[in-house]
């Protein structure tokens, strides 16, 4: 599609931004300070491009530096469908540009590897633990590349949750594919499409029924994107996604917390992953299992709808890392403020990249908030009643 | 070496926030407004560079620069008004304050101490942890700043009781080429409401209250002078007649239900005052809106613009010949101390030829305004040729900015007309 085509069916959009700056909560504005990464800059430079103007590499960057959080959709005075015209846009100019050097990486990565990090295949699930069995159940436990390949942890806790509880679950190990949750954040959803007709066909394969992941990156993607993609191509999609913190409170949500005796102790705050929250809507299940494990639930002063990104998402951390963690770092000021035990998320990357931005921060290891999924909170307590 | 060379080199030896990049220029070269194409093309130039001052040094540093090269300086908030004051239609240096946004509470003197780059509402978060509040606030507080609005002058939430923003403004501490001053009391008129022509604002002292309930209440009126008996029996915080047709515009784009009538909503302090009828369910949810009139822009989705400051006792007269305006328009009605701002907003479309026909309204209830005793609530740019006949002492003003500003070089074309850019924009709106 010619650029002023492309443009001109966003047109709408792009004139009504009405320059008012609410958006300046963007947290890449908020660390970079230059309108060109903000969200109202990018709306005024898609319309000096819908009148004429064409992009350079700089400017290119900047569009890029968008970790798609949503935040700004959230506070947006005219309703403009944001997040939508991000990723449309993003896909777009990758069609006309191509993609920046770290997202074209990323895809290269899963075209070879079908995982982000171009991690060998075989080690997929390496994570696994012995003493779990695998069933051929229609539900599917999905890990995800962050959780199989960087933070395994996450993985394990989540299958040893339904080992304990006797619950039933398929995992498809390293037939597992990457969900393609990157490529479409970073414009390059042709790319995307094909793993989505990939994964569909395994799950189809293997008589899944129901997805639960502990990604809310992969959580999005299934539930939200997959459907539509099917739809635009004509595919069926009969599966119910669901994120492990449904999941566990659907199944056992009552038995953690009338159940289990002895509870954790300690005061704890969530991170909304945008993913799960704002994008999904997901948020009171996660709170209701750490509020039912015992720790003492406080909100940060951005929660829920107005969450605060963790700074590694829309490829970011990928393209700029500095960035990244600089957001990860006015994230984890907030928890700090609260003095709390723990920061307890519900998406691998969210804790990967909440972690490191701990680590630049400058704090130990040991050093509170000690930054945990909701999976191993979940374990935890289990652990505590010898469950 | 060229002098533009020159220039740039000097800016990169001095500063670490600065950009030179073509697209930002363009983009720190807009305001919120958008005029038909043949006027945009009459204003709009681009900035030389755009540098984001951390401190008083850098500011004074940029003063010299300014000075050295003859370069204007153009003072930016959040670009958040519409009347071309942050357009560096001279080019020069755009000075963003955004990086200048530290401001201190003084819980005793009951003064906010802000940077120019201070953000309203985050003041108003932090006064509210003290037990303090703003006095007054723009409706664009979310993202507005201080430096901004005490530029632009003019009024907002609370002006009912507190005035305008110059009386609620304690001291102003301000850079020119002869150097610092504090400025206070009656020089004020000096600086608030100058757009930055006479001097760049590095710090101001800002009143704030005591922290109260708000409680918002609301009545459906039939007239203007019915709207001013009702909150002239009380002493409201705030007072905003909000027209039925700016509710009907509401309910379209927000899906809401509120009742399409004129309706008065006023605010009081702590207690509510005991008038019959006052007292209607949704004051709240509407009091909410206060920071998004702007949501009916949704509408068009281009806006078309005119605000008038009027003595109350043209409001009726204003409001009846608005109303003869076949379009689609919304109005409200700020209360101040014996003056109003009225908002006339006509949802349009940039992209369409009726874009030129909607301005063209807009400056008719302008004229209209000012036969009634009005005054435009500000003059920027676009207005410059009006600013001799309704800014009060506009001789003494000019004498003082040539006084403080020989090269005319802070801000110049704003406030005060400069070459003959005022007459084609007078010309300009007689033709559309």
């Amino acid at each position: 599609m010619s650029e002023a085509n492309f443009l001109k069916n966003l047109s709408d959009e792009i004139y009504a931004c009405a320059q008012c700056n609410y958006c300046r909560v963007c947290p890449t504005y908020k660390i970079e300070k230059w309108e060109s990464v903000s969200p109202r800059g990018r709306l005024y430079l898609l319309k000096l491009m819908l009148n004429g103007s064409k992009i350079d590499s700089v400017m290119l960057k900047d569009f890029f530096k968008c970790t798609t959080c949503g935040l700004c959709e959230n506070i947006c005075i005219v309703d403009i469908p944001l997040l939508e015209l991000w990723e449309k846009a993003r896909n777009w100019l990758t069609k006309v540009k191509g993609p920046l050097p770290a997202h074209k990486k990323l895809a290269d990565n899963i075209g070879i590897h079908m995982n982000i990090y171009g991690e060998d295949r075989n080690l997929r699930d390496a994570w696994f633990p012995d003493n779990v069995e695998i069933s051929d159940s229609e539900t599917l436990f999905f890990a995800g590349c962050t959780a199989s390949y960087r933070v395994r942890e996450i993985a394990e806790s989540a299958v040893k949750i339904f080992s304990r509880f006797g619950i039933e679950f398929n995992y498809l190990g390293r037939d597992e594919v990457c969900c393609g949750s990157t490529l479409i954040r970073t414009g390059q959803k042709e790319k995307a499409e094909r793993l989505v007709e990939k994964n569909i066909k395994i799950w189809e394969r293997n008589g899944i029924e129901r997805v639960i992941t502990t990604c809310a990156g992969c959580y999005r993607t299934f539930a939200l994107d997959y459907p539509r993609i099917c739809e635009e191509r004509g595919i069926d999609f009969n599966f119910e996604i669901l994120h492990l913190s449904q999941f566990i409170e659907r199944e056992a949500g009552k038995v953690i917390k009338d159940g289990m005796k002895a509870k954790l102790k300690g005061r704890a705050t969530y991170h909304d992953p945008c993913h799960l929250g704002r994008h999904a809507g997901v948020y009171d299940e996660p709170r209701e299992l750490i509020k039912a494990s015992g720790l003492e639930l406080v909100e940060m002063e951005h929660s829920r709808e107005n969450s605060f990104c963790c700074g590694a998402g829309g490829g970011v951390r990928a393209q700029f890392r500095d960035l990244s963690l600089e957001i990860g770092k006015l994230r984890l000021e907030e928890a700090l403020q609260l003095n709390v035990d723990y920061l307890i998320s519900c998406c691998p990357f969210c804790k990967m990249h909440l972690s490191h931005s701990k680590k630049v921060s400058g704090l130990e290891r040991n050093d509170k908030p000690e930054i945990l999924d909701i999976s191993e909170v979940v374990l935890k307590v289990l652990n505590e009643n010898g469950f | 070496m060229e002098i533009m060379e020159r220039f740039e080199i000097d800016v990169r030896r001095s500063f670490s926030h600065f950009s030179f990049h073509p697209f930002e220029r363009r983009i720190y070269s807009h305001d919120i407004s958008v005029l038909p194409s043949f006027v945009e093309k009459m204003v709009y130039s681009q900035a030389d560079v755009i540098i984001q001052p951390r401190n008083v040094e850098e500011v004074k540093e940029i003063l010299r620069l300014s000075k050295e090269y003859s370069k204007p300086i153009v003072p930016r908030g959040a670009a958040t008004s519409g009347y071309g004051g942050v357009i560096p239609f001279n080019g020069g240096i755009v000075v963003d304050f955004s990086r200048m946004n530290g401001f201190e509470i003084d819980e005793d003197l009951k003064l906010v101490i802000a940077e120019p780059g201070a953000i309203w509402w985050d003041i108003q978060k932090a006064a509210r942890k003290r037990g303090l509040s703003l006095r007054i606030y723009p409706t664009s507080a979310i993202s507005s700043t201080v430096g901004g609005w005490i530029g632009q002058g003019g009024i907002g939430i609370g002006s009912t009781m507190f005035g305008d923003i110059k009386e609620n403004v304690e001291w102003l501490r301000v850079l020119d080429f002869q150097g610092e001053k504090v400025v206070e009391g009656e020089d004020l008129r000096y600086y608030v409401g100058m757009e930055g022509t006479t001097g760049l604002i590095i710090s101001s002292a800002v009143k704030l209250m005591d922290a109260a309930k708000e409680i918002p209440l609301a009545i459906e009126v039939e007239s203007v002078g019915n709207a001013l008996k009702v909150f002239g029996k009380t002493k409201p915080y705030s007072a905003i007649l909000m027209s039925s047709e700016f509710f009907r515009l509401m309910n379209e784009v927000k899906g809401s239900d509120f009742k399409e009538k004129d309706t008065l909503v006023a605010v009081y302090l702590d207690e509510e005052p005991k008038i019959e009828g006052f007292k209607y369910e949704e004051a709240s949810e509407i009091w909410k809106d206060r920071f998004y009139p702007l949501r009916i822009k949704k509408k068009g989705p281009s806006l078309v613009s005119v605000e008038i400051l009027l003595p109350f006792e043209a409001l009726e007269a204003f409001y009846g010949e608005a109303r003869k305006l076949e379009i689609q328009h919304a109005i409200q009605t700020y209360f101040s101390r014996g003056e109003a701002n009225v908002i006339v907003l006509i949802p349009s479309d940039e992209r369409e030829k009726r874009f030129t026909q909607d301005w063209k309204k807009a400056f008719k209830l302008l004229k209209i305004g000012l036969k009634l005793g009005g005054k435009p609530y500000a003059t920027g740019l676009y207005l410059s040729h009006l600013s001799k006949k309704v800014i009060q002492h506009f001789d003494d003003l000019l004498d003082f900015k040539r006084k403080v500003d020989p090269q005319n070089l802070l801000n110049p074309g704003k406030i005060f007309p400069k070459g003959r850019l005022p007459m084609m924009l007078k010309i300009a709106g007689l033709i559309i």
